[in-house]
């Protein structure tokens, strides 16, 4: 049974470990044929007679003790494995079945090569199916927020993985693609087998796994997401300034040129970023796929993202600008005049008159404001003019603000149109002791 | 600003960027030279068989071009000299770096006396051939690199940094400054002009790649004779230096103080001479023929 179970075990592991086996076929078949062979003679000249005789002499006992030995030697090195133990190992003692390959007897090797495989292989098709369904899902994000997002940096890497470790170890044909570059484990996992460096072949399975785990501290999807999540900020900041950006053309839309001065940083500023957003990252990447193979197109898609949130605050900036120019332009009201007209309104009874909101544009808002400023000019004339006062309107102003501003000294010949302001309730005596 | 393209590249991203500073009009393939009137500008996969079929195609034209021709990224890393049929080696090496420094020769840019520009860069120029009008600032590498065989040749352009990007990686006002200075310099170059302004009045004759060959020369093998030089750069550098070209490249050692000449010899300024090679993106030319030297008289 042993005979026919050896050949078939080998056969199995011929997909991966292919010098093994042939070399397990060609020589250590042979070999097991002479252990049994010598075991066999050894078996027929042990010598029992002298124990049932009772002559139990030293040497003859010596001499089967050793027999006994050698023939228990030779059938290890031949005799099929407990079937009743399966055999299995860990991860860490692979390095132990490696470093002592040559000395382990043909059932070992076979046993050790054979629970190799299935491990790998299982975890093989464990790494495909992730590597599959991260691919679907990679592609889901090539829009994000309807904003073009690259992709390559994790499927260019997935798929070198994918192309690794579905590819035959022997046979088939391998793809020009090349493999992903880890500079501890520089080799494919099936140059590590083929050569026997079972352990560093282990090892960069491991490494892959972890570059495909969606939790581990390598994990390339989570390298991914985060750079998701920061290019959705990246848009929400772009789609924020592009609101303040479109208010503020709107409302520069109909003003003259030397208004638009201080629009030309930000608007550099704007433009960047629109490029940026609308194409840009996703061109910077694609750009880069050749120069930046595996792992380095990662680490350009995170540099790219992070310098992007450069543009952070552009929004408030563009606000900011446009209050500038709306409270620039609220100087244009005569506020003086307004308050001098106002005062005169009050003390009649009237009620005030308010200065109008700022309109849906440059040119709008100054020809309301100057509209406005000449109704404040005609209603205050009205109020003084063509009703037999001796004081005018202008003169009123004029009173208003050196009194507003604390500067008015009395003139002899102001004297009657004080008292006639006084009138009016428009300003007050105070009468006090002369010190 | 007009400028020439390719009409492959009519639907890159990267004129959407080169619109903003200048009317590029789109080419057939087959209407170069004939049907140019500007400055041919070509970036991006410009060239329908890559990016080396592009340049032996460039080879036997882009000197003979009645404008300039500017290459802009991308590259291909490698020795690009032969490509372009030039006679000294001309090596793209990628870099990565976003800190370029202006060399005195850029002054043509207009960059507003900018010293340095934050412009992302992904190739450099290293070799024998072309004049670095900026370098990359750790390595010292050229970036932009003017390429002019002959004092009679149109110059070709080689710029290494991403000027057509919207890389957040770069300053935008520095990208911009640096894109409008080239195409400007190359829109307003004029063949007759130039042939009478840019020869440095010492030399007048001197092709800029046997200057380079005579400075690595100096600098790395010390050599300070006229025959010494021609017979290093024939062995070295397989180039045939004429014997008037070796005196008009010594008169300018001496001129930009980088020897002193001495009755007949000339006594080189070593220091002078390794900062000049760095400045040029020759330096590493220079420490290999050094070690070789070093090595032959131990």
């Amino acid at each position: 049974m042993a005979a026919n179970q050896a050949p078939t075990l080998i056969r199995e592991i011929q997909d991966i470990f292919p010098s093994r086996a042939t070399e397990l076929e060609k020589s250590y078949l042979s070999m097991a044929a002479n252990h049994l062979k010598q075991a066999e003679g050894l078996a027929e000249q042990m010598q029992y007679s002298f124990i049932e005789s009772g002559d139990l002499s030293p040497e003859a006992m010596i001499a089967l003790v050793k027999t006994l030995y050698e023939f228990e030697q030779l059938v290890k090195k031949i005799c099929p494995l407990d079937p009743n133990r399966p055999f299995s190992l860990t991860p860490e003692q692979i390095k132990t079945y490696q470093d002592s390959y040559a000395q382990r007897s043909l059932w070992e090797k076979v046993h050790f090569l054979i629970w190799l495989r299935t491990q790998y292989i299982e975890r093989q098709n464990q790494l495909l199916s992730d590597l599959e369904s991260q691919l679907d899902e990679a592609a889901s994000y090539k829009q994000i927020q309807g904003k073009p997002f690259p992709t390559a940096p994790i499927t260019q890497v997935l798929r070198l993985i994918q192309n690794e470790v579905q590819a035959p170890v022997t046979g088939g044909t391998q793809t020009s693609m090349g493999w992903l570059q880890i500079p501890e484990y520089p080799q494919k996992i099936s140059q590590y087998f083929l050569v026997n460096q079972y352990v560093d072949g282990w090892k960069r399975l491991e490494k892959l796994e972890s570059f495909v785990s969606k939790t581990s501290p390598s994990s390339l999807w989570l390298r991914f997401i985060r750079q998701v999540d920061l290019w959705k900020n990246i848009v929400n900041q772009y789609q924020q300034a592009k609101q303040a950006w479109d208010q503020l053309n709107d409302f520069m839309q109909d003003a003259p040129e030397n208004a638009k001065t201080g629009m030309s940083d930000l608007g550099k500023e704007y433009q960047a970023v629109e490029d940026f957003v609308n194409g840009g990252l996703e061109h910077e990447i694609q750009s880069q796929i050749a120069s930046k193979p595996g792992l380095q197109l990662m680490n350009a898609l995170e540099a790219e993202v992070k310098a992007g949130e450069k543009y952070q605050g552009l929004a408030g900036q563009i606000s900011q600008l446009l209050e500038q120019i709306r409270q620039g332009l609220r100087q244009k009201i005569n506020a003086k005049r307004l308050e001098a007209l106002n005062h005169v309104l009050r003390a009649t009874g009237k009620p005030e008159k308010l200065a109008p909101q700022g309109k849906s544009t440059y040119q709008q808002t100054i020809d309301a404001y100057e509209g406005f400023n000449t109704e404040v000019e005609q209603q205050g004339k009205n109020m003084f003019e063509g009703q037999k006062k001796l004081t005018n309107w202008e003169l009123w102003v004029q009173i208003y603000r050196m009194l507003d501003e604390g500067k008015f000294t009395l003139k002899p010949e102001h004297d009657a149109n004080v008292n006639e302001l006084v009138q009016m309730g428009l300003l007050e005596r105070k009468i006090s002791l002369k010190r | 600003m007009r400028i020439n393209c390719l009409s492959t590249q009519e639907d890159l991203f990267e004129t959407r960027l080169l619109r903003r500073v200048s009317q590029p009009v789109f080419l057939a393939i087959e209407a170069i030279p004939s049907g140019l009137d500007a400055p041919l500008v070509l970036y991006g996969n410009w060239h329908l068989q890559g990016f080396a079929h592009g340049l032996r195609w460039l080879s036997g034209l882009a000197f003979h071009l009645p404008h300039p021709c500017l290459l802009l990224p991308p590259f291909d890393v490698g020795s690009v000299g032969e490509s372009l049929g030039l006679m000294t080696a001309l090596n793209v090496q990628n870099v990565n770096t976003n800190h370029l420094l202006v060399l005195p020769e850029a002054e043509a840019f207009n960059l507003a006396e900018k010293t340095e520009l934050q412009v992302q860069t992904d190739y450099a120029f290293s070799g024998p051939t072309g004049k670095a009008w900026l370098t990359a600032a750790e390595t010292k590498l050229a970036v932009v690199d003017l390429i002019q065989p002959k004092n009679t040749s149109t110059p070709l352009l080689l710029c290494g940094a991403r000027l057509l990007s919207a890389s957040g990686l770069s300053n935008n006002d520095d990208r911009l400054a640096l894109l409008v200075g080239i195409l400007t310099w190359a829109a307003s170059w004029n063949k007759t002009v130039d042939q009478i302004i840019d020869p440095p009045s010492k030399s007048p004759k001197l092709d800029e790649a046997t200057w380079h060959v005579v400075c690595i020369l100096a600098a790395g093998a010390r050599a300070s004779t006229v025959n010494e030089t021609i017979s290093l750069a024939r062995s070295l550098f397989g180039v045939e230096i004429s014997l008037g070209d070796v005196q008009l490249a010594h008169d300018r050692l001496v001129g930009y103080d980088l020897a002193q000449r001495i009755d007949e010899n000339l006594l080189l300024n070593l220091a002078a001479l390794e900062t000049y090679t760095q400045r040029l993106g020759l330096w590493a030319y220079v420490r290999a023929l050094r070690r070789d030297f070093e090595r032959m008289g131990s």
